[in-house]
């Protein structure tokens, strides 16, 4: 049963590693140093770092393996968004099976996004870290979608050829959960910070209250499936995980598109 | 992506933006496949969950659905857009529009469902007078009486009042029609819709094979509208003729439709009364033959061909048996136990708490599932198709899906070991006496199931 499957599933994500933890810390105070110093003392995250920034996307001109230069490097909102990125790592699965891709194909996904988002925060003069770095874990849904319709993704497929329905509104209509919502709750399980979590419930119910949380929701929402109607994504199908509302984004669709059409 | 199948379309739901370098992985060659083994009447893009597109991005999507076309000769097209879509679209493809566009999925409905509402008030404008026209002579073809603004002063006069009670078709564009025989189903009346010749490709064109499975499933009245065939000559007449000496055993009737002295001669119409053919002027004419709705309602004779349980049939019931819990389980959330099972006649009490579907299979195996459901267990299971509880159109509709999804399950059970089988559409009874007339005496195994204290019974007969 659906439900059982969500509570296994949120049961066994991993605390994060205390490293980790007081690297995120660091972050957030800025102190760049520090959070170098504690990411080193874990060797698995050293090893995660190293070989995400020095993938193409990152534009490092030489390979980067000093976890202190990488750190200065990328600033404290990117590195934050990377540490944010290894976390999602430690949930993902060992094959995918519902989505067409495999881990190097979701790393691509999260780095493209981290890319164009910080183009758009950049161009919308907003550089708050928690809002900066959420854009790595945001694909952590893709992996609960993942892991909850694995067993029975045949049969989701028929479903699927005979209804209109995403796989957040099928899992919301039979467990009265939405995709977001237990993503919510894997980041509270990771200690996130609360203007983290209200930027979620932002994005998750789609709040329009004229803040700038609320437009940045939007523009992070039509990212979303900006990334997700790339070839490589609509083959593995990702476009369709959750519904795509276009009135919600009508408004920002226009400068959405001089960002990162620019680039 | 897979297309989603409802009635007798099959509408694909890109989500995001179509461009040139995306929209070949959005029907993919796999699809395409898929959605020709479907037969639907109609396949469209849907629009409403994209916010960009391009000439070259629809030009491919457009390429996929015309390779279905070609296959199955349906519609095509792009629906569920606004007026600024619309317009982009016939501005793309000035001088080559040969697809359709559907404003949205209602309008769509009025050309391809099943069931035509005479009642229904729909309200046709379009700045192009021949498409206005188009559009008006398609809808009456089909059965509808729309108005006609003359006007776009007289359009917005009367827009609001269409909008609240009925359908306004303006923003849409048929195709010229497209040479087929389809097939729909209205109150329980088998119709193929001839155009053209009818002549020796007869043979050809018709699929004897599902023709078949739905005598099997008991369609008691078949009807050829030959409205819009130009000609006829003996080979078409004497292959229809020959379709009706076969339902014979079945007891079925076959009528035709559209009948006149100029596709017709007295000869030709003297050979399709002997071979049994009611021969009728027109459609208005059909509808008052009260005995043939009737008739079409009538549980009928059983087919006289053998109806006893075969031991292909015992040796996979559990495949049957287990397909149908662990959908319906999967679907509404409950846990599914077999309570009974035993070899008899069927036993439904004739209650409005209880709702039947049935649905043949053939191939390698034949047979027929039928599934009495609580109306609780229904209503928990198909929720995903029902939005309002109290609707009885929406509850056999979702019933129908539900037998759709457990009759592709089965066949895709059956692949795996490589036994191949096919399913005839679903048929749900709405009134529970004609499924103990359908079956009359005939044994089969019925299970009884229990999920979380509600009922599912299946019968699985010959």
């Amino acid at each position: 049963m659906i439900k059982e499957k969500i509570d296994e599933f949120i049961k066994k994500i991993p605390a994060l590693p205390k490293n980790v933890k007081d690297c995120a810390k660091y972050l957030e105070s800025g102190d760049l140093t520090k959070a170098a110093n504690s990411a080193s003392l874990d060797p698995a995250f050293v090893y995660y770092l190293v070989d995400m920034v020095n993938k193409p996307i990152f534009g490092f001109r030489n390979y980067v393996q000093d976890i202190h230069q990488i750190f200065g490097i990328l600033g404290v909102e990117r590195a934050s968004q990377v540490v944010n990125a290894y976390y999602t790592s430690l949930i993902l699965p060992k094959k995918w099976k519902v989505f067409k891709i495999n881990n190097a194909d979701f790393q691509l996904l999260q780095s493209s996004l981290m890319y164009n988002w910080n183009n758009i925060l950049k161009s919308l003069d907003y550089n708050k870290i928690h809002i900066a770095s959420i854009v790595s874990l945001l694909p952590a849904s893709l992996v609960v979608c993942e892991e909850i319709f694995e067993e029975n993704i045949e049969d989701v497929k028929i479903i699927k050829s005979y209804q209109d329905i995403s796989y957040n509104e099928l899992l919301y209509k039979m467990s009265g959960l939405k995709l977001f919502d237990i993503f919510e709750i894997i980041c509270k399980k990771w200690e996130l910070s609360e203007e983290s979590i209200k930027f979620i419930q932002y994005l998750s119910k789609k709040i329009e209250d004229g803040t700038i949380l609320s437009k940045l929701a939007k523009y992070l929402y039509l990212l979303m499936f900006y990334e997700l109607s790339k070839p490589k994504f609509i083959q593995a199908g990702l476009n369709d995980f959750i519904e795509f509302d276009i009135e919600f984004v009508q408004d920002i669709y226009p400068n959405f598109m001089n960002i990162v059409e620019e680039k | 992506m897979r297309p989603v199948i409802k009635k007798n379309s099959a509408i694909f739901y890109p989500q995001g933006f179509i461009d040139g370098l995306n929209a070949s992985s959005i029907i993919e060659p796999a699809d395409i496949g898929f959605t020709i083994s479907r037969k639907p009447k109609a396949v469209f893009v849907s629009l409403k969950k994209v916010i960009f597109f391009n000439k070259k991005g629809l030009s491919i999507l457009l390429l996929a659905i015309k390779s279905i076309q070609d296959k199955i000769h349906c519609v095509i097209g792009f629906c569920e857009y606004d007026k600024k879509k619309y317009e982009t679209i016939l501005s793309m493809f000035e001088k080559e529009l040969d697809f359709s566009l559907f404003e949205n999925l209602k309008v769509l409905s009025l050309f391809f469902d099943e069931k035509v509402d005479n009642e229904q008030k729909i309200l046709i404008y379009n700045d192009d007078a021949e498409q206005k026209n188009q559009l008006a002579i398609e809808l009456y073809e089909v059965g509808y009486k729309p108005y006609v603004a003359k006007d776009t002063v007289e359009f917005l006069e009367k827009k609001d009042e269409y909008t609240k009670y009925g359908i306004v078709v303006n923003l849409s564009y048929i195709a010229n029609a497209d040479p087929k025989i389809d097939v729909y189903i209205k109150q329980n009346i088998i119709f193929y819709n001839l155009k053209n010749f009818i002549d020796s490709t007869m043979v050809k064109k018709f699929d004897i094979n599902y023709h078949n499975n739905l005598l099997r499933v008991g369609f008691k009245v078949f009807v050829f509208d030959i409205t819009k065939v130009s000609s006829m000559n003996i080979h078409g007449v004497n292959f229809l003729a020959k379709l009706s000496t076969a339902g014979a055993e079945y007891g079925t009737t076959f009528c035709m439709v559209g009948v006149d002295n100029r596709k017709l001669s007295d000869r030709l119409k003297n050979d399709l009364e002997d071979s049994g053919i009611l021969l009728y002027e027109n459609m208005e004419k059909f509808d008052e033959d009260e005995e043939i709705k009737k008739e079409a309602l009538s549980g009928g004779r059983t087919p006289k061909r053998s109806t006893k349980l075969t031991k292909d049939i015992i040796a996979h019931i559990n495949t049957f048996v287990d397909t149908s819990i662990h959908i319906t389980q999967m679907l509404s959330q409950k846990k599914g136990n077999k309570i009974n099972v035993v070899v008899d006649k069927i036993s439904i009490k004739d209650d409005a708490e209880y709702f039947v579907a049935l649905f043949g299979i053939y191939g390698a195996i034949n047979a027929m599932l039928t599934m009495v459901f609580s109306k609780n267990l229904l209503l928990e299971t198909c929720k995903i198709f029902i939005n309002d509880k109290n609707s009885k159109d929406e509850i056999y509709d979702g019933l129908v899906e539900y037998a759709n999804i457990v009759s592709s399950k089965i066949k895709s059970n059956f692949k795996l070991y490589k036994i191949d089988v096919e399913t005839t559409l679903p048929r749900a009874f709405r009134d529970n006496k004609q499924v103990l007339e359908f079956f009359g005496d005939r044994k089969g195994v019925s299970v009884e199931l229990d999920f979380d204290g509600e009922k599912l019974k299946l019968f699985l007969s010959k």
